[in-house]
């Protein structure tokens, strides 16, 4: 693979207007070789129509990307052929066969010759795909689809892979074995920008952009967006009766949102609630009722609590 | 005690001859909300079929609010939403809701009131002119919700119903559903996301055609007698292939920059410990608490490794 150093993708002041809409406002944004990066954001919030631009399926009203050095706009057909796109639908050729999907797409990156069977091979070995490979691409269970559409974006050894919501509505083994892949690569020294709606998954990305209606809103590790303060804070109760007391604290008024987890119940307060005196007085009020509550020290914070804060922030500014 | 809403008894179906279900038993609850889970294409959305009397079992019995499955008088009483989208994409928010409210037999005035109502508790009031396929994910979500909700159901059958939708939506729609379930309603809910499959009050998980576990979550993750430790430092990840061909290990799992462990027997994790301290004493091993997806991966490893096997 050619041009080993220096980012795999980066754009710079993005923005994509449909008549008076402008669905991506002027992004800054770069993914490493052998980083994954999550472009994170509600439904709507301009992260598809990035990706689309990043990928050069969709030209930027104005501002530049460039892939592995090369400029999208000037050299779009060398730039696009350093980049793998797996969409949320997969684009398969669902009356070809497995095989013939390969070969095609292949032919389709320019890799052809003894190169393109080599890569052919590899993808149905690595995807576990060679005792489907004369069936019909539509009649393939979602799960062999998926691995086809990422083998078919992977043949021509692209810089960098775009993968659109990639585990939404996968079993929870499926979804291991597609970031396993994405470690594989990024091992390799390829760029992996995903885009998820589970936090969890979230948390396994190198850096993270929040999107919201068309802007970045929030961007840095993990961590750094993990240690941002909430304004409401956040405390773990434990109950025997979980049930019947998150019934009881929904109508509390210090209390914003109760959202139950395996048994606990992590409970979102109103802004300036303080988190130890809310305790102590529900913890009295649920003895009078018979409900036994303990709260832990700390209640852990999770990205989704972040993310929750900053989208409400934009929202009551706006 | 209630009699349950929905009761399962030997459950069996299959199409032609491939078996999907094979002798499924379970009951939920009035106000309950009943988690199923399973690997992609185990047959979670033709139970839900079955349930709802749009599928018929080749044996067993299906009882709904005491009547066979198929009983036609549980129309107004069951509310069912696929996978995908039940709305209609060019009809506005409020002629979707008035559509349903006239298939369910519902008067002008009574219909009216319960729309009203159902604007305001799903927020989307305010859109009632949007055409439904002018929606964002979430609000549509809300819409199929409102939608089956209007016949005022005592059980509801949800299929993956929160696939694509955001985390802020997926917030809304579940207090939603907290409310809907606090006013007695049971509801059946299918997912492949176990951080939701832990928002339920039970789960099932559907196994090879049958209901192998049922309980609460947190009883579902203490039932597993093996332990999860995270091995982690720089490189950790490099490290799977070796840990796994340890004794004692079942799997090791990268995730993010950390391993995941699952080790088995009294000595394994000293085993693992000693292995690691003399070649790679920078790793470091902890307990890990292993959460209801930790688990499921572990379940469905399990069953991928005795298939191959099988195979072989």
């Amino acid at each position: 693979m050619p041009a080993r150093d220096g980012p795999a993708i980066v754009a710079h002041d993005l923005t994509r207007r449909f008549g008076s809409f402008a669905a991506v406002k002027g992004i800054d944004l770069d993914v490493q070789r052998g980083e994954v990066f999550g472009l994170l954001g509600a439904n709507g919030a301009g992260k598809t129509t990035a990706i689309r631009m990043l990928c050069g399926t969709l030209p930027p009203t104005s501002g530049s990307v460039s892939v592995a050095g090369i400029d999208m706009v000037r050299h779009a057909r060398r730039a696009r052929g350093r980049i793998g796109y797996v969409t949320q639908r997969f684009t398969l050729y669902g009356d070809l066969g497995v095989l013939e999907n390969l070969e095609l797409q292949a032919g389709l990156y320019g890799v052809v010759g003894p190169r393109r069977d080599e890569r052919v091979r590899w993808a149905l070995d690595r995807f576990e795909l060679r005792a489907v490979a004369s069936e019909r691409a539509a009649r393939l269970p979602l799960g062999f689809q998926r691995r086809l559409a990422v083998a078919a974006a992977l043949l021509h050894e692209p810089d960098v892979l775009f993968l659109d919501e990639p585990t939404s509505g996968i079993d929870p083994l499926a979804r291991q074995q597609l970031w396993e892949l994405v470690y594989e690569l990024t091992d390799s020294g390829v760029g992996v920008l995903v885009t998820t709606h589970y936090m969890d998954e979230a948390l396994f990305c190198d850096r993270l952009a929040l999107m919201d209606r068309g802007s970045v809103i929030a961007s840095g590790t993990p961590q750094e967006l993990l240690a941002r303060p909430l304004d409401a804070p956040i405390v773990q109760l434990h109950s025997a009766d979980d049930v019947r007391c998150a019934a009881w604290l929904a109508t509390d008024a210090d209390v914003r949102e109760v959202m139950p987890r395996a048994g606990r119940l992590r409970v979102r307060l109103r802004p300036g609630t303080e988190a130890d005196r809310f305790v102590t007085r529900v913890q009295a009020e649920g003895a009078a009722r018979g409900l036994r509550v303990s709260a832990d020290a700390v209640a852990p914070i999770e990205l989704e609590d972040v993310f929750v804060a900053l989208l409400e922030a934009q929202a009551a500014q706006s | 005690m209630d009699d349950p809403v929905v009761s399962v008894v030997d459950l069996r179906f299959g199409y032609s001859r491939t078996p999907v279900l094979e002798g499924l038993t379970f009951e939920v609850a009035r106000g309950e909300i009943f988690g199923i889970v399973g690997a992609d294409g185990v047959g979670k959305s033709t139970l839900l079929r079955l349930l709802i009397g749009q599928l018929e079992p080749s044996a067993g019995r299906i009882r709904v609010l005491g009547l066979d499955h198929s009983d036609r008088s549980l129309r107004d009483a069951i509310a069912y939403m696929p996978q995908g989208f039940g709305q209609y994409l060019d009809l506005s928010v409020a002629e979707n809701l008035a559509f349903f409210a006239a298939l369910h037999g519902l008067g002008t005035a009574e219909s009216r009131t319960m729309i009203d109502d159902l604007l305001a508790r799903t927020g989307l009031r305010g859109f009632e002119g949007r055409r439904a396929g002018q929606l964002s994910g979430g609000m549509m979500q809300k819409l199929a919700l409102a939608c089956a909700l209007v016949s005022r159901p005592k059980v509801m059958f949800l299929d993956e119903p929160t696939t694509g939708v955001d985390p802020l939506s997926r917030r809304a729609f579940w207090q939603l559903l907290e409310a809907v379930r606090s006013e007695g309603v049971a509801i059946v809910y299918t997912t492949a996301n176990m951080e939701e499959a832990e928002r339920c009050d039970r789960v099932g998980t559907l196994e090879r055609g049958r209901m192998t576990r049922t309980g609460r979550p947190p009883e579902l993750v203490a039932a597993v007698a093996s332990t999860l430790l995270t091995v982690g430092g720089d490189d950790a990840r490099k490290w799977h292939r070796t840990l796994r061909r340890l004794p004692g290990v079942e799997f090791a799992f990268p995730v993010g920059r950390v391993l995941k462990v699952w080790v088995t027997g009294a000595d394994a994790e000293r085993a693992l410990r000693a292995a690691l301290a003399e070649r790679a004493p920078e790793l470091r091993v902890a307990p890990a608490p292993p959460s209801l997806h930790d688990v499921a991966l572990r379940e469905l490893a399990l069953l991928q490794h005795e298939d191959a096997h099988a195979g072989a």
